[in-house]
């Protein structure tokens, strides 16, 4: 039976590429660079994606530390100093209540910071879990899931989010009220945590689209891929499959979208908040501080430029991290 | 073809549904009573809350049916063009009247944007693609990587303080509508376009670099045939239809924009509707607009794909 | 040899045992709306085979004709639609997937692609543990010595555990993964086109290593290949498959000297003159395509491209009849001949 052609060979020599004899462990193999190593590798030499990184710590601790660091209360007004231009005591002016602009911009970021924080939780996990879900169900369940998704995609998202929020807010204030009768903890009756509530609730709704679309695909494209397949052949269970494999899988590009999202989320509120159903009144938003501000743009255009101008830093900010991280992350997907 | 067509149109239906009954199942249940809101409104103060006119409204807005009654009747006027009416406003106008007024305007700005996206978008693309990782592809992506991350309500600002309070290059924005090819429009049309940028550059860009890597190019480089050759007779045409698709899509965002764009610039549209119907509670202005605004984000996307149909022959409409 | 005709006592011996097995995919549409009826893609249409304890089942053919799908319904990997599959006397297809869990310890697979088989984010360690790891086989302070000890016997330097797929070649990464199916003690190997994926000059290593294996750890192997000289150096019976079915199937020996049906001729006569066959085959190249598996040609599957195709052909299906002891053939040729109907 034994063919000429095919010259046995003793099987433990040749291995591969010029690979060592096995058992001859005296090269000590060089400590392998794990993918999270080599991510971070890559992403540390992308300029742009540090840069933002940087900008984004920076927001948090400013976030963290906002009111240690104004120099004015956010919420004190100086009637001697009603729409001064930026000076040395008001380095971004006052506005039209004699409020320093600067000291509400920061507390501006703590709102952004924490509503967007809460916004993309939520979204990665329902995305995660509804597009794990739709994957794994397949068929009408996932035709469905996927009809829907892509319903809302259709559609100005911005416009529905106002809507789920103009619609949402006198609901959700009887269930803080009722739910006060019963707790009495006093920030139930707190209008301007209902309103982030709110705004959380309704960018919330919209917000897992992406992720989940992200996740199902991911996962409908993993389940065929061999690995699985061999894993699966192993005797493992559908939970060993999903911890072990899927979710690692899925892990950076997860991490890409939320990055996104969260800069997503941060503009949203400002867009809620600039329409004048985000977040109340005597809470500072950069959304409803540029709507104030617009009456005056021509005259007193610091008002709209100085929060304006933060958000769009911090939006951007996001947006390189996440390209940056993207391409760290997913080196095949890379735009070349 | 026109069974594709047939089609297409019926498995709109179902989603129209869909998204209809969600904003006004939301709608008539989240913005609390109307007809309390209407007594408390219209009745005679002095009586305090009267009971029997609260009853009147009741009846009149049908409010004793169950939920699904009356949104099949709003369904079925809405199908004769009846829209109800927005309480809320003076004299009571009904919906559609409003969102007929509105529509043109902001179609009109959103064609304009698009133009200008389109016309900007796909040579910046090309350009960055054929330069890629060159100075000029990293100059472009970023650029409207900038331009499209910048919320509309703080562009369109900084271009009024920039263009017209400072520079006078155009006249400061008056009030309403001044027409499509009117001096007013270029500003608020540009800005509502920087929206949809980035995606029509990187998109462009990568459907650009996909055909230039394409075995045929390399043979038509191969026969000798120069570099801009190439380009135009190859690589635009079959570049294309991604590009549509972006093109496409991006419909859908400039229009949520014009939120933004139309009240900063003053303009009595679409988007200025919704957005006074969403800050004085106008339920069934919203209602109706959420409606008309999915009816056109479809009709678009139909009009995309048919155009994919005749850009790319391959592309049977049978699907 | 191989057969156990159906009503002789299920012999100990016989690790694989599959009768009437057949896996059918839901394919396309029929018509355009997606309520309309989907077409059935039969990619194992009644196949029956039995493996002995320490034989090698060679099952060749062209791409597309199922042989992957066998091994894959036989593990079930892939549910079969129908028949039964009995692994050392017990039937898979009745178990429940949990039931399933402890049993794939004893029988493994080897994949085609040593790329997509990999987890690109585990270590080729990891990798290989985790068949011990699932089943709990190997106490956590072994794990280590078990590992080195099973990259040792694939020819792997065990110095490498802690590195990912992307630093090795195919070859290395195919030994990953014959360790991987190695690790739980299995008796039952599927090899999928464990070769095709790899260099001219890795595939000979791989093969030895696979005999080599075999031999030593007394596996029982179904090794799937179109490659004629590695399932006969392998193989101690080989199957022809052609749609779904099996065209013929003898002992290595039998098969090669003196092969009966005009497809396993045709194949046979399509390696490259081989001057270690010695036999003389007389077989046209085979032309045309392989027909689609959604809509098989009436008669015999083969009629459409059999260069010895008779009236009859287009009319009913041969049916699989011993020709000599041991040899079968699906062909109207030899059954014609054999035992008239």
């Amino acid at each position: 039976m034994d063919s000429p052609s095919l010259a046995p060979t003793s099987i433990i020599q040749g291995n591969g590429r010029g690979g060592p004899p096995a058992g001859a462990g005296v090269l000590r193999a060089t400590k392998p660079r794990s993918f999270w190593d080599d991510a971070w590798y890559r992403f540390r030499h992308n300029w742009a994606g540090m840069a933002g990184l940087a900008i984004f710590v920076l927001l948090c601790l400013v976030a963290i530390f906002a009111k240690q660091i104004a120099p004015y209360g956010y919420l004190d007004q100086d009637w001697t100093a009603i729409l001064k231009p930026p000076s040395a005591t008001h380095i971004m002016g006052t506005d039209d209540l004699g409020r320093d602009v600067f000291s509400r911009v920061l507390m501006g970021g703590r709102t952004a910071l924490m509503v967007a924080t809460f916004i993309s939780l939520i979204g990665a996990i329902v995305g995660l879990l509804v597009g794990a879900f739709s994957a794994f169900a397949g068929g009408k369940v996932d035709a469905v899931v996927v009809w829907i998704i892509d319903g809302l995609m259709t559609f100005p998202t911005i416009w529905l989010a106002a809507f789920v929020s103009v619609s949402t807010a006198p609901a959700l204030k009887n269930l803080a009220a009722s739910l006060y009768s019963v707790t009495h903890w006093a920030f139930l009756k707190n209008e301007v945590m209902i309103s982030y509530a709110v705004v959380v609730f309704a960018i919330g709704m919209i917000n897992w689209t992406w992720p989940a679309r992200l996740v199902r695909s991911q996962v409908l494209s993993l389940r065929e891929r061999e690995f699985i397949e061999a894993t699966r052949a192993l005797g493992a269970s559908v939970r060993w499959i999903t911890m072990k494999h899927l979710v690692p899988n899925v892990l950076g590009s997860m991490i890409v979208l939320v990055t996104l999202s969260f800069g997503n989320a941060m503009l949203f509120e400002a867009s809620l908040s600039y329409l004048g159903i985000g977040i109340r009144p005597p809470g500072a938003s950069w959304g409803a501080m540029i709507f104030q501000g617009m009456s005056k743009v021509r005259t007193h255009p610091y008002l709209v430029l100085a929060p304006g101008i933060t958000l769009a830093v911090v939006v951007l900010a996001l947006q390189f991290m996440g390209d940056a991280l993207n391409d760290a992350l997913n080196p095949k997907s890379r735009s070349k | 073809m026109l069974r594709y067509l047939v089609r297409r149109i019926l498995s709109m239906i179902p989603l129209l549904i869909v998204v209809t009954a969600f904003t006004f199942i939301v709608g008539q249940y989240g913005a609390g009573d109307l007809a309390a809101y209407l007594t408390g409104t219209r009745g005679d103060p002095s009586k305090g809350f009267d009971t029997e006119l609260y009853q009147q409204f009741r009846q009149e807005l049908g409010m004793d049916d169950p939920i699904y009654v009356r949104y099949g009747h709003w369904l079925w006027n809405a199908l004769h063009g009846d829209l109800g009416k927005s309480y809320v406003m003076m004299g009571d106008p009904p919906v559609a009247y409003l969102i007929k007024n509105a529509v043109p305007q902001s179609l009109q700005l959103c064609l304009a944007a698009l133009f200008i996206v389109t016309i900007i978008g796909v040579p910046l693309g090309i350009v960055a693609a054929v330069f890629s990782n060159g100075v000029l592809d990293r100059v472009f992506v970023s650029g409207s990587s900038v331009l499209s991350s910048i919320p509309s309500f703080v562009l369109a600002p900084v271009a009024i303080i920039i263009v017209v309070v400072r520079l006078h290059l155009l006249p400061s924005v008056g009030v309403g509508w001044h027409g499509l090819f009117a001096k007013e429009t270029i500003l608020p049309a540009f800005c509502l376009a920087m929206v949809g940028l980035l995606n029509v550059v990187r998109t462009t860009r990568v459907a650009i670099l996909e055909v230039l890597s394409q075995e045929y190019v390399r043979a038509a480089r191969a026969r000798g045939l120069s570099e801009r050759l190439v380009i135009i007779k190859h690589v635009v045409r079959n570049a294309a239809l991604p590009v549509v698709t972006v093109i496409g899509m991006t419909g859908a965002g400039l229009l949520g924009a014009t939120v933004f764009i139309e009240q900063i610039f003053n303009i009595q549209g679409f988007g200025m509707m919704v957005s006074k119907g969403l800050q004085r509670g106008d339920v069934m202005t919203v209602t109706g607009a959420v409606l008309v605004s999915t009816v056109i984000v479809m009709l678009f996307s139909l009009l995309v794909d048919l155009l994919y149909g005749i850009i790319d022959p391959r592309v049977r409409l049978t699907r | 040899m191989i057969q156990v005709r159906d009503g002789t006592a299920l012999d100990d011996s016989l690790v694989i045992r599959a009768r009437g097995l057949k896996t059918y995919y839901p394919g396309p549409h029929k018509g355009a709306w997606p309520w309309s009826g989907r077409l059935t893609v039969k990619a194992v249409d009644d196949v029956s085979l039995d493996i002995r304890r320490g034989q090698t089942l060679g099952l060749v053919g062209e791409s597309g004709c199922g042989k992957t799908t066998v091994g894959r319904s036989l593990l079930q990997l892939v549910r079969p639609t129908a028949g039964e599959v009995f692994f050392e006397g017990q039937d898979l297809c009745k178990l429940k997937d949990a039931e399933l869990h402890p049993l794939r310890r004893r029988m493994q697979i080897i994949f085609q692609d040593p790329y997509a088989s990999l987890d690109s984010r585990c270590t080729i360690g990891f990798t290989i543990s985790e068949g011990l790891l699932i089943h709990k086989l190997v106490p956590p302070a072994e794990l280590r010595d078990r590992v080195a000890d099973l990259m040792v016997t694939v020819g792997l330097n065990p110095a490498f555990e802690n590195r990912y797929p992307h630093e090795f070649s195919g070859g290395q990464r195919q030994r990953v993964g014959i360790a991987r199916a190695l690790a739980t003690s299995p008796t039952f190997i599927v090899g999928d086109e464990p070769i095709s994926a790899l260099d001219v000059s890795i595939q000979a290593q791989i093969i030895n290593l696979l005999r080599t294996l075999r031999d030593k750890l007394n596996l029982t192997m179904l090794f799937i290949s179109h490659d004629l000289r590695a399932v006969r150096y392998l193989s101690d019976q080989v199957a022809v498959m052609y749609l779904g079915k099996v065209a013929e199937m003898a002992s290595t020996d039998e098969l090669f000297a003196n092969p009966l049906h005009p497809y396993t001729q045709a194949l046979l006569g399509s390696v490259p003159k081989p001057s270690w066959s010695g036999v003389e085959i007389e077989a046209p190249a085979l032309s045309g395509d392989v027909p689609s598996p959604i809509n098989p040609p009436r008669g015999c599957y083969f009629s459409t491209r059999c260069p010895r195709v008779m009236p009859r052909c287009g009319e009913a299906q041969p049916a699989l009849v011993e020709a000599s002891p041991g040899h079968k053939v699906a062909c109207f040729l030899i059954s014609a001949a054999a035992n008239p109907v």
